[in-house]
């Protein structure tokens, strides 16, 4: 037989691959019957004969879009054509596709194969859809790609039709050409094993891979009874028996299969060295072998790749290979970038890697790794023990965290059937079984609630506390002193409680805050039971008094999540403080969860504000799960995440941290550009994997890889000046109203409905804000009473609900001089959802007519949200007479005090949209509409870019405000959607600079910058040295430059 | 009115269960052996036909050669506290095997146990009693044992309550206040006492009773250690945290082996307890710093005795301690700092 070896060798390691050569071609591919002719004309030599899906043009065919033509052109991947399609402006995801018919009639499994390559930006896929079967589609080829193989198998295909679909999105140019059609024999995964040495043992095997979630890892041990003795090949194992590893790998994760062939000796034990073969078939016989793996290693598992069946012939020949060919051929490619060497001294970058004892025991892969990551900038890894760590630590990465989840897992007291049973006949209870069949479920499968007993809570998170810590001290105490925090919670929801206690506790605390049973409307405190959030948290909503005018209900409903935060603060507080009396230099986090999905609110009873305050944790963090295809209001919600978690810090001082998920090359930068802007100096990446072991990761992700490479070499140029630097205090508050969380879904389904005009319309006001260079604290009711609104010039409330006793702190601040913005219908019901028409005179509003949209989806990333919102009619300045659309809402008002009221914008009928109102010695802007959603419903959003089309005319009603007071910032910026931020200390001033505005490099972005003292020197991370301007009378830089994706400009 | 009379007697049918109700359900192997665990030797028993006192199976054990095997099964839903009287039937055609029946209740380490005594009788089915007060969780377990060469047949197990727990705490409070009962009686009774009381979530008035028995029977090693215990417990549970360091104190000094795994352990519990004290006498820092000062001894005592006994062997227990003495000091600066007694 034909065959070709690879040879790899290693320090440490000898690996050969050998398969053949000939299953590289169709004519040979053991897996190929024979070949199909379905199509006429497959390589497009006789032009588009035969297609359809576009209409005839001058020079080919114009496809369905309308737009994009796709003809057939000179050059090919086999023969002399093939076809084009050129996308000459973007085109989104399944607007395009050209298709062909075909039959195949009665047959085995067939595959469809074609070649694709792209130039530019644009993505190209080929599917197949059958008459009553759907769609199978191929792996995607991404931008710039030469000429590649892609298919799909049908299995047993329907004698029926079939339709062929070429597809392509983005902008430039997709070839098509040499489609084929083969049928396929029968065929799986099957493998079997040899080891060579050490000689005269006998083994057994041990399979750990990867398979499909929700179970995700296969793990099955063969020949335990009976062992193999060395020196021979084993029996044939069917590794797909239970069809784990079929189907296609675009539609099942993963897609390529990775395994650890552990050799355990049959005596028990560890094999310290072995050296072995694997050979992979596609059947159980010695003719239909596919190719052999040969390593030779130090440890006892031999890591292989292969191919789902779905694959297709041609990739499961070629995907059979060393597991370690993954970790190398990433490393290679970091290499070619060719960047200089990389250490950040101060700021944490941080991720996860896995796979030794279940993927691998060669040392060989956590060097390469290793090696990979350091490359990348990172310096800690999470959970870096022993034998990580001392390989690690050759690459500088010296800093860990580590994760405690015991306690809130298994040392919570419960309740016993007695307490459980008082607990179940309470009315929430009944009510929340009725009206959630899962509840109802759940309280009968034999779970029990938390016993709110501070003593036992105290003892078992201790002993818990007390045998996690042991565990680490015995596996590898020298790792600990690298742990720098510890994450205790992620994405959390609060502690279930129920029972005496728990009830108790409720009663202390609404007496604490004043509340009296009749408030709530009990008769007396045996009759105020709190209600056992969390057990049912898809009821949540449902629970939520629909009655209105029931005051005491909602006081009740109000009253009782707060009381959930409280007390689930509580017993992470517990947590933490048993972590600190073990390891006094740490922090401990929790990673809350985004707002929009209630997490981090008391919808989850869980209030990151109220777990600062009680310092429950130590350091504030949050994962932003955005990626520019469409998360939300967009990547740049990261920065408000930042913001949020700073603010909350600064309550008791505390670590600010970003949990940054991965992205391509240049949005990392930019997203890893806002965090650190905003004051982050340590940043989770998430987990990088490896692919082969883990799921969700980010090692196969070059772009993400390179784009973090190329962040920390320019955060590394600055962070001498950058990690001691801080943000200046800002000048604007935006408030943070915990009541509007509770209230704010108008029509919600489940508890963590995430369509409601206030919360994006806050989203849009902050960037309004952020996109003007503008730097923002948040501050949360109960800090606005702790009397907090003295530090801010001006304050914004874009918030329905707002708790009674702060609307009239508000007024009072503005009464004695404070600058407050809102818009909408801010603050007309206070906490418990009632009316509330305190801040009306301060606005210097009255007589008020409202409409509202009746779609009460404002999602920006879902076509029936935001851009599904009519305009209710437009507003149009009275300085320039721009306009612009009203979204949402409208409210027609009249003005309390003309005399003090200046009208700076107009509804078409003339009546004011947009006034300033001067109260005591304050003033108030309010603008008569949603404010924020009007500014984020102009945007543009296509697949994998940042959201763009913010228009400045809708920007001036949010972001004005503070200049027309004359608020001073830190730094203007002559590019609004540029985020500027500046961060300082004694060492200097760190500008960070990251371009939102488009895709485009910026030509000039000219920057104002406010200094304390005089500068000698401006150098940019991207540029060096550059010229610069300081204005000694007005103590300020004026610097110039073109901006890229994100530069770091240092002052000294 | 005599449906109202009717409604009432449905209501008081399930209000409880009455004296006679047979609480064990299936105890006549009729739905099979599914609720028996054969124990030891997993093949004597089997599901039989062969006799039955009642209905048409019972549950067999077979030794062919001498052996002791049994029937196990938990019954976990009976009355908490309530005194049962178990019955069961045996059934042997020869001398040369022998039957019984053994309960026990599952809460460590003071489990309750009864046993009935072993068949006398051959040919002819013969009653197997005991009585046994089931403890906080209403659970008992049950064996059917069979020891020697041959088979027996079991069938009709039952459990009728022999003694409510109200009438039971009523007995139990008068041979307390008996001038006849000896003090043996008594302080049984008050571990009884206590225990009804515990359970009914009156741990004060239970860790009362249970303080009572050191004096009473100062002697009896197994029921003091037993009453301390549950006297810090019950203590502990009527936020009383000195009471329970006390209880603690007194069973490590009176009751406890010197160099014993034993009192390693107990001075471990001790150490907890002083932990939890000083929390409590908080914001009196200087009172709990003293405290937690005892507490930091008494762990390093408990570590000394491990050491002492095997320290290889008890290195996980050494290794708590020394996890103990790390918080406890931490403590103590804590309470230093916040009580300003640096």
């Amino acid at each position: 037989m034909n065959r070709i070896k690879y040879i790899r060798l290693f320090a440490s390691t000898l690996c050969i691959h050998v398969f053949s050569s000939i299953y590289l071609t169709a004519g040979q591919n053991p897996l190929i019957e024979r070949e199909l002719t379905p199509l006429t004309n497959p390589g497009f030599e006789d032009g588009l004969v035969g297609w359809s899906g576009g209409k005839a043009g001058d020079d080919g065919m114009i496809a369905g879009d309308g737009r994009t033509e796709c003809k057939v052109v000179e050059m090919a991947a086999d023969g002399k054509k093939s076809l084009c399609m050129h996308l000459d402006a973007w085109v989104d995801p399944g607007k395009l596709h050209l298709d062909r018919e075909f039959k195949l009639g009665e047959q085995g499994s067939v595959y469809v194969g074609l070649r694709i390559k792209t130039q530019g930006d644009v993505h190209a896929v080929m599917g197949v859809t059958s008459e009553g079967r759907g769609t199978v589609v191929s792996p995607g080829i991404k931008p710039d790609t030469d000429w590649q193989e892609v298919g799909i198998v049908l299995n047993d295909p329907a004698a029926g039709g079939h339709s062929l679909k070429l597809r392509a999105f983005g902008k430039g140019k997709a070839y098509f050409d040499d489609i084929r059609v083969y049928a396929l024999k029968p065929y799986s995964q099957y493998i079997r094993v040899k080891l060579d040495e050490p000689a005269n043992e006998r083994y057994r095997i041990y399979v750990w891979g990867r398979m499909a979630r929700p179970r995700e890892y296969f793990h099955k041990t063969y020949f335990e009874k009976e062992g193999v003795a060395a020196g021979e090949y084993s029996p044939w194992i069917h590794l797909n028996e239970g069809g784990e590893f079929s189907g296609s790998p675009v539609s099942i994760y993963p897609g390529l299969i990775s395994a650890g062939i552990r050799f355990q000796k049959f005596s028990g034990g560890k094999f310290e060295k072995i050296k072995a073969h694997v050979q992979l078939a596609y059947g159980p016989d010695e003719d239909k072998i596919i190719g052999t793996i040969s390593e030779e290693n130090e440890g006892h598992i031999v890591g292989i790749l292969f191919a789902r069946t779905g694959a297709g012939p041609f990739e499961f020949v070629k995907q059979f290979r060393p597991m370690i060919d993954d970790a190398r051929e990433r490393n290679t490619l970091m290499k070619s970038l060719n960047l200089p060497p990389v250490k950040l001294k101060h700021f944490m970058i941080e991720t996860a890697s896995h796979g030794h004892g279940s993927f691998y025991t060669n040392p060989r892969f956590i060097e390469l790794e290793h090696n990979t990551l350091g490359m990348i900038g990172i310096n800690a890894l999470s959970h870096l023990s022993s034998p990580y760590r001392q390989i690690a630590a050759k690459e500088g990465i010296t800093r860990s965290h580590e994760a405690h989840r015991e306690s809130i897992l298994y040392e919570l007291p419960k309740l016993d059937d007695e307490e459980f049973e008082a607990a179940l006949r309470d009315p929430m209870y009944v009510k929340a079984m009725k009206v959630q069949p899962e509840c109802k479920k759940l309280m009968e499968s034999g779970w029990k609630p938390t016993r709110m007993d501070w003593d036992d809570l105290k003892r078992n998170i201790s002993r818990g506390v007390g045998a996690w810590y042991l565990r680490m001290q015995n596996h590898d105490a020298d790792a600990i002193p690298l742990i720098e925090f510890v994450d205790i919670g992620d994405e959390i929801s609060g502690v279930v409680f129920a029972g005496e206690q728990f009830n108790e506790g409720f009663r202390e605390f609404l007496k604490t805050h004043g509340i009296t049973p009749q408030d709530v409307g009990r008769k007396t405190w045996e009759d105020v039971v709190a209600v056992t959030w969390g057990a049912y948290n898809n009821p949540l909503p449902h629970m939520r008094p629909k009655d209105r005018s029931d005051v005491a209900a909602c006081r009740f409903h109000y009253w009782s999540l707060k009381y959930w935060t409280d007390s689930t603060a509580k017993v992470y507080g517990i947590i933490s403080r048993e972590l600190e009396k073990r390891m006094p230099w740490i922090h401990t986090r929790i990673n809350f969860g985004q707002p929009w999905y209630n997490a981090a609110t008391d919808m989850r009873g869980t209030d990151c504000w109220e777990f600062a305050r009680q310092r429950t944790i130590t350091a504030l963090c949050n994962e932003d799960w955005l990626r520019a295809s469409g998360s939300f209001s967009g990547i740049q919600l990261n920065a408000y995440l930042a913001d949020l978690d700073r603010s909350c810090a600064a309550i008791h001082d505390m670590v600010v941290q970003a949990y940054v998920m991965p992205e391509d090359e240049d949005h990392i930068q930019r997203k890893l550009a806002s965090v650190i802007g905003k004051g982050v100096k340590e940043i989770d990446l998430f987990s990088y994997g490896p692919y082969y072991s883990s799921f969700d990761n980010w090692s196969q992700n070059f772009s993400q890889a390179k784009g973090v490479a190329k962040f920390t070499r320019k955060l590394e140029k600055a962070e001498d000046v950058l990690y001691p630097g801080q943000p200046r205090k800002a000048k604007v508050a935006f408030i943070w109203s915990a009541s509007d969380e509770l209230w704010r879904e108008k029509a919600p389904v489940q508890f963590d409905s995430h369509m409601a005009d206030s919360m994006y319309n806050r989203h849009y006001v902050y960037f309004g804000l952020l996109h003007k260079q503008t730097p923002i604290d948040f501050i949360d009711e109960v800090e606005i009473q702790k009397g907090r609104l003295s530090e801010y010039e001006v304050v914004y409330l874009s918030a329905r609900n707002l708790r009674r006793d702060v609307q009239k702190t508000v007024a009072e601040w503005v009464k004695g001089g404070g600058y407050l913005w809102t818009d909408a219908l801010s603050g007309v019901e206070d906490e418990y959802g009632q009316p509330c028409e305190l801040l009306l005179p301060v606005i210097g509003i009255k007589d008020l007519k409202l409409t509202e949209s009746r779609n009460v989806d404002y999602r920006p990333h879902v076509i029936s949200g935001l851009k599904a919102q009519e305009p209710l009619g437009s507003i149009t300045f009275s300085d320039t007479g721009e306009s612009l659309n009203a979204i949402g809402t409208t409210v027609k008002f009249g003005l309390s005090e003309p005399a003090k009221t200046q009208i700076l914008a107009t509804f078409a009928d003339g009546s004011p949209a947009v006034i300033e109102h001067e109260y005591g010695n304050g003033k108030v802007h309010y603008v008569g509409t949603l404010a924020g959603c009007s500014y984020g419903r102009t945007t543009r959003r296509r697949h994998g870019k940042i959201v763009t089309g913010y228009r400045d005319t809708n920007r001036r009603l949010i972001a004005d405000f503070p200049a027309r007071v004359g608020v001073k910032m830190p730094l203007t910026c002559s590019a609004p959607m540029v985020e500027a931020d500046l961060l300082e200390s004694d060492k200097g001033i760190g500008v960070v600079l990251a371009n939102y505005v488009g895709e485009e490099s910026l030509e000039e972005v000219r920057l104002d910058i406010i200094v304390p003292r005089e500068i000698y020197s401006v150098t940019s991370s991207e540029r060096g040295a550059i010229p610069f301007q300081y204005n000694k009378g007005r103590k300020s830089v004026e610097v110039s430059l073109p901006l890229d994706i994100v530069d770091i400009l240092v002052l000294k | 009115m005599k449906q109202l009379i009717l409604a009432t007697a449905v209501l008081l049918a399930f209000a409880g269960r009455g004296s006679a109700e047979n609480a064990i359900s299936d105890g006549g192997f009729e739905d099979g052996t599914g609720k028996w665990q054969n124990l030891w030797s997993p093949t004597s028993g089997s599901l039989s036909s062969e006799y039955a006192r009642s209905g048409k199976m019972s549950g067999k054990l077979e030794h062919p050669e001498t052996a002791s095997t049994g029937w196990l099964r938990m019954t976990t839903d009976l009355d908490p506290g309530v005194l049962y009287r178990v019955n069961a039937y045996a059934y042997r055609q020869t001398n040369s095997i022998s039957a019984s029946m053994s309960m026990h209740t599952d809460t460590p380490p003071y489990s309750r146990s009864a046993s009935s005594e072993k068949t006398v009788k051959t040919g002819e089915w013969e009653l197997l009693t005991a009585d046994i007060a089931t403890r906080h969780n209403g659970t008992i377990w049950i064996q059917l044992g069979a020891e020697g060469i041959g088979s027996v047949w079991f069938d009709d197990v039952s459990g009728t309550v022999l003694k409510t727990r109200d009438e039971r705490k009523n007995l139990l409070l008068t041979s307390v206040t008996s001038q006849s009962a000896s003090n043996e009686d008594k302080a049984q009774a008050f571990l009884d006492l206590g225990e009804i009381q515990y359970l009914e979530r009156n741990p004060a008035s239970a860790a009362n009773f249970y303080s009572k028995v050191p004096d009473l029977v100062p002697d009896d090693e197994a029921r003091c250690r037993q009453a301390l215990d549950a006297w810090a417990k019950a203590s502990r549970r009527a936020k009383d945290y000195a009471a329970a360091s006390v209880a603690l104190r007194k069973l490590v000094k009176d009751y406890t082996p010197s160099g014993s795994v034993e009192e390693a352990k107990h001075l471990t519990k001790l150490g907890w307890a002083l932990g939890e004290e000083a929390d409590h006498v908080v914001p009196d820092y200087k009172a709990a710093l003293k405290i937690l000062e005892k507490a930091l001894q008494i762990y390093s005592n408990a570590a000394s005795v491990y050491r002492g006994i095997d320290p290889v062997a008890h290195k996980h227990a050494i290794d708590l301690l020394e996890d103990r003495l790390v918080v406890t000091r931490y403590d103590i600066n804590e309470m230093k700092r916040l009580g300003g007694l640096e």
